[in-house]
């Protein structure tokens, strides 16, 4: 049998397309992703740090990835003041003042969690294990505030001060985008996001208690 | 009431002249620190242990101050001219806005003396403090309180400036100065309302001899002497005080004790010294021991666990009667456990006139008191004073002169409420088991229910 020739310039050209695929699978690849971005606020402009979240629809059940991720104690603040976390993930509250800090979590049911009194320089974390949004408070100092948002999807984010947010690498599809805030009725809607696509979303939310976010359903006013 | 008499034990009962007195809840520090008023107030203005620390460091914890002060300060002179001293300046600081605040109280009272009624009346507002404070760089800062009501001119009812370590080469709080009209803040756990929930006071605090009247043998001389003075009053005065070991503090200081802030009307300046001591909790240097902290919990409001001991002692020197120089002299102590919500402490004063009448006839007071505080929740502290307060000449009939005599045994329950951390609404009752006034005829049952809404911006 005689063997296959294939002339020097044609193999130069298969290897050239060969590596031009290969550098541009994640382009391609990037593409055929969605991302939903958009803006959240309220009438008091200093109420920011809103969680948006997407479900896909319909409901698919499996578990989520759980992380890693930190809440500091700086000059009499939380930092960041808001998280949103997914169901099993570690939080730790490291105490970067020069004083000692007691700081407890407590769930919508008024639950607590309380991580005891601390000094600089030591944290503490909580393992949260299912979904619900939990206040973060300190013993000793009233002012503090933050909250950590456990939601059961892997693609969530925070407003910023402006009220913007913006989730990448979203898998195509149906979704329901849903808000949480503790002082703001929660939004919800539902966006479908096509390869390559960006949705845009804006609402101005009205105040009021929202249902804790695995619920889902109806919210009701304060 | 002979019963009551017989127990000695059972602290008794005050009096509770809700006179006005000095205060110290500063909105200014909150706004500098950006922190809330629970962080050095109980139920404002009772301090809490890093209140109290907090003041007795010049308003000052420089270490808290580098970390979290949101208002550093407007800088006089960088800090490097410290070391150029004394060919510079020494550097200082000011305030980046006005420290100042106002505190409203609106009170509605009804009292009765005996069995007359008086009705209720509405003091609305009672009293008005302009409150002004502020830490002037490390080392100096000051406070000024002026109240005022409706019918009478503001006055100044104190304006001290404290200086911190003037003296470098010492232990770090081992010695400061604090110059002005100030209280001498005799007990921390009952003189001020910055230590005590509620409206009303000890009588030991506002007696003064001059409410101590002596009737002649003819029964229509009754001799009243012209010393005012107070354990309670606010006095120029100039005083040094210091922590030692963290736990330790003391003071010593000369006041002019006729209190008045007008030249000296005799001769003698009073001086008084304290000493206190606290076992647990809070060091009053703002330190836990090494490995120590406040119990959990709390809910917003700081606990502590602590044993406090202190003691003071007063001489003074005030006209009496005529140009008679009367000579006094007090002496106190308590004992006070702070055990997370509860704060109870009993206690003891007694003070000796020499001759306030210029009869060479001697005068003597003596008071038995104590207070209980409970936290039932972060916002709701219920009190109950007790005080047996009596006030007597017990050689007057030597000099034939009728024994006058004040005697009082007052329960003074009471609850305050914090409707926000810096507006609190105090109910308090004051009931007399016994009040006997040598001023007047005869014995009778006072009472009086005081609602008060205290709020400071």
């Amino acid at each position: 049998m005689r063997p296959l020739i294939i002339p020097r310039g044609a193999a130069r050209a298969f290897r050239c397309a060969v590596a031009l695929g290969v550098l541009a699978f994640p382009v391609i690849a990037r593409g055929q992703r969605a991302s939903v971005e958009g803006t959240f606020t309220a009438r008091d402009p200093r109420v920011t740090g809103v969680v948006v979240y997407l479900t896909p629809l319909p409901a698919v059940s499996g578990p989520v990835a759980p992380i890693t991720t930190s809440i500091d104690q700086r000059g009499l603040q939380f930092l960041p003041r808001t998280i949103a976390v997914t169901p099993g993930s570690i939080v730790s509250f490291p105490n970067s003042d020069p004083l000692l800090h007691n700081i407890f979590l407590v769930d919508l049911q008024r639950a607590r969690i309380d991580l005891g009194t601390y000094p600089g320089g030591e944290l503490r974390q909580v393992t949260l294990g299912v979904s619900g949004a939990y206040l973060v408070l300190c013993h000793l100092h009233p002012e503090m505030a933050a909250s950590v948002v456990v939601v059961d999807s892997p693609y969530r984010a925070v407003t910023d001060g402006a009220g913007r947010f913006r989730i990448d690498s979203i898998e195509p599809g149906a979704y329901r985008l849903s808000t949480w805030h503790r002082l703001l009725l929660q939004h919800e809607e539902t966006v479908t996001l096509v390869p390559g696509g960006t949705v845009k979303v804006q609402a101005l939310l009205p105040g009021g208690t929202p249902i804790p976010p695995h619920h889902g359903g109806t919210t009701e006013k304060r | 009431m002979q019963l009551m008499h017989g127990r000695l034990l059972l602290l008794a009962l005050g009096l509770a002249s809700a006179l006005p007195s000095p205060a110290s809840a500063i909105p200014a520090f909150a706004r500098r620190y950006r922190t809330t008023c629970a962080s050095c107030h109980t139920a404002a203005p009772k301090l809490n242990a890093v209140g109290e620390a907090f003041r007795l460091h010049g308003y000052r914890l420089k270490r808290f101050d580098d970390a979290i002060a949101q208002d550093p300060g407007l800088p006089l002179g960088d800090d490097g001219w410290r070391d150029l001293w004394p060919r510079g300046i020494w550097p200082g600081e000011i305030p980046s806005g006005p420290p100042v605040s106002l505190r409203i109280q609106a009170d509605v009272v009804s009292l009765s003396a005996g069995r007359t009624p008086t009705g209720v009346q509405f003091r609305l507002p009672n009293e008005v403090y302009l409150l002004a404070a502020a830490s002037l760089g490390d080392g100096l800062a000051a406070f000024v309180e002026i109240e005022g009501g409706p019918g009478e001119s503001f006055e100044i009812a104190q304006a001290k400036l404290m200086f911190t370590d003037p003296i470098r080469a010492l232990p770090r709080r081992a010695l400061n100065l604090w110059i002005g009209r100030q209280n001498p803040y005799l007990f921390t756990f009952a003189d001020r309302q910055i230590d005590r929930a509620g409206v009303l006071g000890f009588a030991w605090q506002s007696f003064r001899v001059a409410d101590l009247r002596l009737t002649g043998p003819t029964r229509s001389d009754t001799l009243k002497s012209s010393n005012a003075f107070g354990l309670g009053q606010t006095l120029p005065a100039v005083e040094l005080n210091g922590i030692l070991r963290g736990r330790t503090f003391y003071s010593m200081g000369v006041a002019q004790g006729a209190g008045d802030g007008e030249d000296d009307n005799n001769q003698s300046k009073d001086v008084y010294y304290k000493v206190r001591h606290k076992w647990g909790g809070l060091r009053l240097d703002g330190e836990y021991d090494a490995g120590g902290g406040p119990p959990p919990g709390g809910d917003g409001q700081l606990r502590d666990h602590a044993i406090i001991m202190e003691h003071f002692g007063y001489f003074g020197a005030e006209p009496g009667s005529g140009t008679i120089t009367d000579r006094h002299r007090s002496f106190g102590a308590n004992v006070r456990v702070v055990r997370g919500p509860l704060d109870v402490g009993i206690g003891a004063v007694m003070r000796s006139d020499v001759d306030p009448w210029g009869t060479g006839t001697a005068a003597e007071m003596q008071s038995r008191f104590a207070k209980a505080e409970y936290l039932f929740w972060p916002w709701l502290e219920g009190s109950l004073k007790l005080e047996r307060f009596d006030a007597t000449s017990p050689v007057a009939h030597r000099n034939g002169y009728t024994r006058g005599a004040d005697e009082r045994v007052l329960v003074a329950p009471g609850v305050v409420a914090l409707l926000r951390q810096n507006a609190r609404l105090v109910i308090e009752g004051e009931f007399y088991a016994l009040e006997r006034l040598s001023a007047e005829a005869g014995r009778r049952r006072s009472a009086g229910l005081w609602t008060r809404l205290d709020v400071t911006f």
